[in-house]
C-alpha cells in the first residue's frame, strides 16, 4: 500500500483523522466517468487517495494518505493555527459549491477534532439540514448557537431546521433569538415573516417588507414579498413584485412561477371587478374587437392576436387605463384592457373551445349579442 | 470542464475497448489525454490523468502536448503546424489535406 505524505512540519498535536470507505465516496464530481471508477477498483482507490492527498496540500500542514483495500484512511496535522482555519475555509467553499459527499467525512472529523469550534458546528449543521439530516442538524446547530450565541445566522439556520423538522415554535424561539442578535439581518427577518404569515400576516409584512428592502437584488426575497401581499390581497403590490422577480431573473424557475402567479392574479382582479355585475368597458372593447376583426383578413387577424400574446408575456398592467400600448398590426393606442379584449375576441374567434385564460366571457357574449342586434336593426 | 473531462474517460471504458477498432481506440484515447493534460496544468491537480496513465496512454499524451507547447502561441500557422506534428506521431498524415480559404 502505498503511502502519500505532503510536505511540512512534524505538528505537536493529535492529528484529524478519519477513514472513508471507498463505496461511500462520492464520484459524482471527480473528472473521472463513473463507470470506469465503478469497474476498476485500484482506480478507485487511487482515485480518492489522490483527491485527499490534493486537498490537504492546497491547505497546508502534514497529511497522511493511506489507501487500503476497501478504504482510505486520513491523518492530517495542522503546522499552526492558520492551517486549521485554512481547512476549515476551503471545506466551507467546497460544501457551497454542493460536494457534501465529499466534505461531509472532514466536516465530521472536524466537528470529533475540534468540538469548540463554531465555524465547524455551524456549516456542518447547514449541510445536514439540506441534506434533510433534520435531527442531527438540529443537535449540531445547537452546539453552534451555544459556542456563538450572537451569530444570527446560525440561530436562523436553526429555525429552518426546526421548521423542516415541523417543530414551528421552536422554529420562531429561533427566528427571534436570531433578531435579538442582528436586528437587521435580512435573513432573520424574512424567517420571522415567513414563520409570522399564517398567524400575523400584517406583522409578518413589516418584517418581509424590510428584509426585501435590505436585499433588493435578491429574487427570492421578491418572491416571499409577493407571497405575503397575496396572502393580505394586496394585488397591486403583489404585482409589482411578481414583476420585479420576473425582471431580476427572467428565464429562472422562479420568473416562471411569478409569470402564472401574476396571470392568476389579473384574472381575480377582474372577477372581483365583475361581482357585480358585467363590466362595460371591457364589453365595449369586446364589440370594437369584433368590429375590427370583421373587417381584417385572415393573415392580419393572427398577425393582431400574435403580436399582443407577445405583449402580454411581459405582463399586462390591468390597473391601469391610459392608452399606452402600440402595435405594428394594428394602428391606434391601446390600454392593457382593450388589448386583452382583442386577444380574447381573437383567440375566440379561431376556436371557441379554446380558453385564452382571460375570464371575459360574460362580456363577450354580452358583446356579440348586441353586435348581432346591431346588424339585426341595419336590415 | 469537468464534466468534459469525465465524457472524454468514459472512451476509455472496456466495453467501448471491446468493439472500437484498435487504432482508433488507441489515438482516440491518446488526443483525450493531450486535453486531460492541459486541465491538469492549469488546475493543478492529477485525478483525471490516472485512467490515462493507468492504461498506459499519459506517455503518448505527454509528447503531443509537448508539440503543442513548442510552437509559439503568436505563431499564425499555430493550429496546422500542431496538427500537422500530431499526426505524425499518430500515423495519420495520409489522411488529410489542408485547403486553405482565402481571408
Amino acid at each position: 500500500m502505498e503511502l502519500v505524505e505532503n510536505t511540512g512540519s512534524v505538528p505537536p498535536v493529535e492529528p484529524l483523522q478519519f477513514t472513508i470507505r471507498l463505496e461511500d465516496f462520492d464520484v459524482s464530481l471527480l473528472p473521472i466517468d463513473k463507470s470506469l471508477l465503478a469497474g476498476d477498483r485500484d482506480l478507485l482507490r487511487e482515485s480518492i487517495a489522490t483527491f485527499f492527498s490534493e486537498y490537504f496540500a492546497k491547505v497546508g500542514g502534514v497529511a497522511n494518505i493511506l489507501p487500503s483495500a476497501d478504504v482510505v484512511s486520513i491523518a492530517w496535522s495542522p503546522s499552526s493555527l492558520q492551517d486549521k482555519d485554512a481547512l476549515i475555509e476551503y471545506t466551507v467553499s467546497l460544501l457551497n459549491s454542493g460536494a457534501y459527499g465529499q466534505v461531509e467525512p472532514i466536516l465530521k472529523a472536524l466537528a470529533e477534532r475540534y468540538p469548540d469550534d463554531f465555524a465547524v458546528h455551524y456549516n456542518m449543521g447547514m449541510m445536514q439540514s439540506n441534506q434533510g439530516h433534520l435531527d442531527e442538524a438540529i443537535s449540531t446547530l445547537q452546539k453552534a448557537v451555544e459556542l456563538s450565541p450572537n451569530k444570527a445566522d446560525a440561530w436562523v439556520a436553526l429555525g429552518v431546521a426546526q421548521d423542516r423538522k415541523g417543530n414551528k415554535a421552536e422554529a420562531k424561539e429561533a427566528f427571534a433569538a436570531a433578531l435579538k442578535a442582528e436586528p437587521h439581518n435580512p435573513h432573520a427577518l424574512m424567517s420571522m415573516g415567513g414563520a409570522l404569515l399564517p398567524t400575523d400576516p400584517q406583522q409578518a409584512l413589516v418584517l418581509i417588507k424590510a428584509a426585501t428592502s435590505l436585499q433588493p437584488e435578491s429574487q427570492l426575497f421578491a418572491y416571499n414579498y409577493a407571497q405575503c401581499c397575496i396572502a393580505l390581497k394586496m394585488a397591486s403590490e403583489a404585482d409589482a413584485a411578481l414583476g420585479r422577480v420576473m425582471e431580476l431573473a427572467p428565464f429562472s424557475n422562479l420568473a416562471a412561477k411569478a409569470e402564472d402567479q401574476r396571470r392568476h392574479l389579473a384574472n381575480l382582479v377582474m372577477q372581483s371587478r365583475a361581482a357585480s355585475g358585467l363590466r362595460p368597458e371591457v364589453v365595449t372593447f369586446c364589440m370594437e374587437a369584433i368590429h375590427a376583426y370583421t373587417r381584417m383578413d385572415d393573415k392580419n387577424r393572427k398577425a393582431v392576436i400574435y403580436e399582443v400574446s407577445l405583449l402580454g408575456k411581459g405582463g399586462f398592467d390591468i390597473n391601469a387605463s391610459e392608452k399606452k400600448y402600440s402595435l405594428k398590426s394594428m394602428p391606434g393606442k391601446f390600454s392593457s384592457v382593450q388589448l386583452l379584449a382583442y386577444l380574447f375576441v381573437g383567440i375566440k374567434g379561431m376556436n371557441p373551445a379554446l380558453d385564452p385564460g382571460i375570464d371575459f366571457q360574460q362580456e363577450y357574449e354580452e358583446a356579440k349579442r348586441r353586435v348581432q342586434d346591431q346588424k339585426n336593426q341595419q336590415h | 470542464m469537468t464534466s468534459q473531462l469525465r465524457e472524454a474517460s468514459a472512451a476509455l471504458s472496456p466495453k467501448i475497448k471491446a468493439v472500437a477498432p484498435k487504432a482508433i481506440f488507441d489515438r482516440n484515447a491518446i488526443l483525450n489525454s493531450v486535453l486531460t493534460l492541459w486541465w491538469a496544468q492549469t488546475e493543478g491537480s492529477k485525478i483525471a490523468l490516472l485512467p490515462y496513465k493507468a492504461l498506459g496512454y499519459l506517455k503518448n499524451g505527454e509528447e503531443l502536448f509537448s508539440d503543442y507547447r513548442s510552437i509559439p502561441i503568436d505563431s499564425s500557422d499555430r493550429f496546422t503546424k500542431v496538427v500537422d506534428m500530431w499526426a505524425d506521431r499518430l500515423e495519420l498524415k495520409g489522411c488529410y489535406n489542408w485547403r486553405y480559404r482565402k481571408a
